[in-house]
């Protein structure tokens, strides 16, 4: 398509004036007043909320959850994703079906599910509660929950690249006398790899705003288990509302940046694919 | 490019009218409400006690003589619920456990300077204590407020940043704390206490559901209401103790007068808080365990009262002012000690 | 997905091999057998893999779904009818979610078709931008959608300034939760759309153009029956979405039982208040819905061979 286009194809015009008026009514106009009310103030009680121990102790909470969650994340879909395309067993499809549904599953549901279920009367807290191992309210409960909300990124991610890899450089690697792990490290994963790190980023970016869940599991113990949007939420509860914005901006632009890394990286598979 | 530009504010217009239409759709096909409504915004643990006073008013012919108004009730921490109500949630009525909640109110011009002395007791016709709930044989040996300070007791209260009921909580265990061993100790204590909470939950109610249901902890601080409610139900498994010593808590409900104003229930909102110091509302009050305004009431059920040494304001900081700017700022105590517990 | 190559032989693949190593099996029909066989694992390798598959699964999905209809129905299916129909607020909660839900997603598929023709179609400067802002409901975190709600309508801005003036009921309102949750749905559609309307390309459009249609004609008579199954496909995710969002909404409600609750809202309230197992028998019904989305997403996929865009495909679900 070339510039002339416009003039070819009818509608220009008016898609142009719909989305613009539409994005600028739904996301400028919020996302303006958020700034608005951030820059209205000192901007040295801006910073001084935005990075305050509490707030700080909260991104890195945030991060180090929503970063651990990803790691078993990439591990436990690639696992998914290869069993899936790969080999043909009992109950496939039904796997496969049902992959998909932490995306259709409200997240609350799953926190209040999570926490009833670790929890001292839950099948698996009052079997865990009998040996002694409790984990209600615990960081590792919190990382499961963001496991629910987070595999099926990578297992949709990974799982189409897996299918249309070119077999002929397996095989050609098995004929060259590498064994099987050799193929996989030398060969696969290089070519999956693209797709391995935007699953990752996008569970991670999951996690990072993951609220709806969090709030049920975690123990929101102020500078120890706090995350971001939790912090956010309280703030906006002890009716400190420069405090929240000023985190929320922080937050904001911590998304942002991972929105850019993850177009780049997916920028750049279309490039190689 | 004119014609460009025509149809490009053309999708504008079409874009504007759609959303605004659709806003518009929203707010006339949401749940039927009735004509005349009135909603009560209050805090967190009052869900069992505003639902019965309003069942009653339902079922008696009280509702006939006040049109059958609808009686709806939102509910969430005190703090919250003052700064809802300030951002333009149409509460007629709002009750807050934290007084200086109600400052916030009062500078957003939604209460009036003289409202407290429109109706007896400060506008609070009830009053409770603070009391700690133990599991069954109180195995930890719990009786008063210093006991919380014993070593391998875990303790749940809800986040005093966002709790008024745990904002008193700390006062009242600093202050007994303070009449035994000094302010500086005092302090100390409040700092460990606060190292033994495994969970802050927001509220008391998502607390209570983490040390009755989750099973976390061996004490929770709470207040006598929610106490009873929850030993009830956990049938047997939990016991009440009462410390010696309290903070007196007297949460007032007042109206929103500017939204009563609009609403046109100015009037119903009036004879509701009136009607909440009758005798039946008062026995009510005493059924969900709040202690009734009401002296008569109030010996009717005296077994279920005993005295309680009481804490006020007056005896911490002077005022609530200084109390905040003390205990609840920035900075303050509370925020100190949260911090200190953090580096476990 | 609809078509997994490479394991149409399973049988094949778990023989058992006696001349090489584990590594290379040697009893494929089709091509020289060392290499066709060199593309997968020996059996007892390929059992571990799928065992530990299945345990993941199981652990992390299948148990606490379990659980929660065990739960919803420990009472009888009585008992979990009359907690759901019994129970007015719980009625208003489930009529305010189907009254919200559907109107998002109507004005975000009015705005997906918009802009995935205007970025298909067209190449002006801008276009990245615009692209950008579509995407960036999907990093914000909704807890902060819901704060800029707040803080749009809370009074110190000229739009809070002038809801007050002319008494629009707007926070702790069906309006403000209908506004947050199409912000947090806003990119599922139009990413849907995008892919499709790019590998259809422009030639039937232009054809028709050329041959004299209108911009109605062209678009009721070509472009809506091409992309009809992904533009169905993007619905249904939305909605979704739209039907469990919690966090924007949960700011913005003002949580008033029995008129602004949704669903995932009445959830929470009900877990609260000990109206176990009322509470999860609401939740399954949240899980219902969300089986029946898969289900419907199946049939798209497989009977009406769908075939998804990779690439696009994990971001859609966010």
């Amino acid at each position: 398509m070339n510039r002339l286009a416009p003039k070819v194809l009818p509608g220009f015009g008016l898609t142009l004036g719909f989305t613009l008026a539409y994005l600028g009514f739904l996301v400028v106009l919020p996302l303006g007043a958020l700034l608005f009310q951030a820059l209205s103030n000192n901007p040295m009680d801006f910073f001084q909320s935005a990075f305050h121990p509490r707030a700080l102790s909260a991104y890195w909470n945030s991060v180090s959850m929503a970063f651990t969650a990803a790691i078993f994340n990439t591990f436990i879909g690639l696992l998914i994703a290869w069993v899936l395309v790969r080999y043909k067993f009992f109950g496939r499809r039904f796997m496969d079906a049902l992959i998909d549904l932490p995306f259709a599953l409200p997240t609350s549901v799953a926190g209040f599910v999570y926490s009833t279920l670790y929890s001292e009367r839950g099948w698996l807290g009052e079997f865990l509660g009998q040996n002694g191992i409790y984990l209600t309210h615990t960081w590792f409960l919190t990382v499961l929950v963001l496991l629910f909300t987070g595999f099926p990124f990578v297992v949709r991610t990974v799982q189409p690249v897996l299918e249309e890899l070119d077999g002929d450089l397996e095989e050609a690697s098995a004929i060259l006398g590498a064994s099987r792990l050799q193929t996989f490290s030398n060969v696969i994963l290089p070519s999956i790899l693209p797709a391995l790190i935007t699953g990752f980023s996008l569970a991670f970016a999951r996690g990072l705003g993951e609220y709806g869940s969090i709030v049920f599991v975690s123990s929101n113990l102020p500078y120890r288990s706090e995350t971001g949007p939790v912090l956010i939420v309280s703030r906006l509860e002890e009716n400190a509302i420069n405090d929240a914005s000023a985190a929320a901006i922080v937050m904001l632009l911590a998304s942002f940046g991972m929105l850019l890394l993850i177009n780049t990286l997916q920028k750049r598979r279309q490039a190689n694919g | 490019m004119t014609e460009y530009l025509f149809s490009v504010c053309k999708g504008i217009l079409a874009c504007l009218a759609l959303v605004c239409g659709a806003l518009a759709l929203s707010l006339v096909a949401s749940p039927k409400r009735g004509s005349l409504e009135l909603l009560h915004a209050s805090f967190d643990t009052s869900r069992e006690i505003l639902a019965a006073w309003h069942h009653e008013i339902n079922e008696s012919l009280v509702s006939n003589a006040w049109g059958n108004p609808n009686f709806r009730i939102s509910n969430a921490g005190s703090a919250a619920q003052a700064r809802a109500v300030r951002d333009g949630l149409p509460a007629d009525i709002a009750s807050l456990n934290f007084e200086p909640d109600w400052q916030i109110l009062a500078k957003a011009g939604l209460v009036h300077s003289d409202w407290r002395s429109k109706l007896p007791g400060g506008m609070a016709p009830w009053h409770s204590s603070l009391v700690l709930v133990v599991r069954k044989g109180n195995p930890h040996e719990i009786h008063d407020w210093e006991d919380l300070l014993k070593k391998p007791v875990k303790v749940i209260m809800p986040n005093p940043k966002t709790s008024g009921v745990a904002r008193l909580a700390v006062l009242s265990f600093w202050e007994t704390r303070r009449r035994a061993v000094g302010p500086e100790k005092a302090d100390g204590d409040l700092i460990s206490l606060c190292k033994k909470v495994p969970v802050f939950d927001p509220s008391m109610r998502t607390c209570t559901t983490t040390f009755a249901q989750k099973g976390i902890g061996d004490v929770q601080i709470t207040w006598e209401p929610e106490a009873w409610l929850e030993v009830e139900e956990s049938g047997g498994k939990l016991e009440l103790i009462r410390p010696k010593t309290s903070f007196r808590i007297e949460p007032a409900i007042g109206m929103v007068e500017p939204v009563a104003k609009s609403k046109g229930t100015t009037l119903l909102v009036q004879k509701y808080l009136e009607w909440i110091y009758n005798p039946v509302a008062q026995e009510i009050l005493a059924k969900y365990h709040f202690r009734p305004l009401d002296k008569n009431v109030e010996k009717l059920h005296q077994d279920q009262f005993p005295p309680v040494d009481w804490i006020t304001i007056e005896d911490i900081a002077g005022d609530w002012e200084k109390a905040v700017e003390i205990f609840f700022k920035d900075g303050g105590l509370v925020d100190r000690a949260l911090k200190e517990a953090a580096k476990r | 997905m609809a078509n997994h190559p490479f394991n149409d032989s399973p049988d094949k693949a778990t023989a058992p091999d006696p001349t090489q190593n584990n590594m290379v099996g040697l009893t494929d029909s089709v091509g020289p057998p060392s290499l066709m066989n060199c593309r997968t694992e020996s059996p007892l390798i390929q059992n571990l893999l799928v065992g530990l598959a299945w345990f993941f699964f199981i652990g992390i999905l299948g148990i606490p779904i379990l659980y929660l209809f065990t739960q919803a129905f420990s009472g009888g299916f009585i008992a979990f009818f009359q907690s759901i129909f019994g129970d007015k607020d719980t009625m208003n909660s489930i009529l305010l979610t189907l009254t919200i839900a559907p109107i998002a997603v109507m004005l975000n598929t009015v705005f997906g078709l918009n802009a995935a023709w205007l970025l298909t179609r067209y190449r002006f400067p801008g276009r990245t931008l615009i692209l950008t802002l579509i995407d960036l409901p999907f990093a914000v975190s909704p807890v902060v959608t819901g704060l800029c709600l707040v803080i749009l309508a809370g009074g110190r801005t000229w739009v809070g300034f002038w809801l007050d003036r002319l008494g629009i009921p707007f926070l702790n309102n069906t309006p403000s939760m209908v506004m947050g949750t199409m912000f947090v749905t806003l990119p599922i559609i139009v990413r849907e759309l995008i892919p499709v309307l790019e590998e259809i390309g422009p030639e039937q459009e232009l054809a028709a153009t050329s041959l004299g249609a209108n911009g109605r004609q062209m678009f009721f008579k070509i472009t809506l029956p091409n992309i009809g199954i992904g533009l169905l496909y993007g619905v249904l995710l939305c909605n979704a979405r739209a039907i469990g969002e919690f966090a924007s909404v949960a700011v913005v409600s003002g949580r008033i039982s029995g008129a602004t609750e949704t669903m995932p809202l009445r959830v929470e309230r009900l877990f609260q208040e000990y109206k176990s197992p009322a509470d999860f028998a609401l939740a399954s019904l949240l899980a219902l819905m969300a089986f029946g989305t898969l289900l419907a997403k199946g049939l798209i996929e497989n009977r009406l061979n769908y075939r998804h865009h990779s690439g696009k495909k994990g971001k859609v679900g966010q």
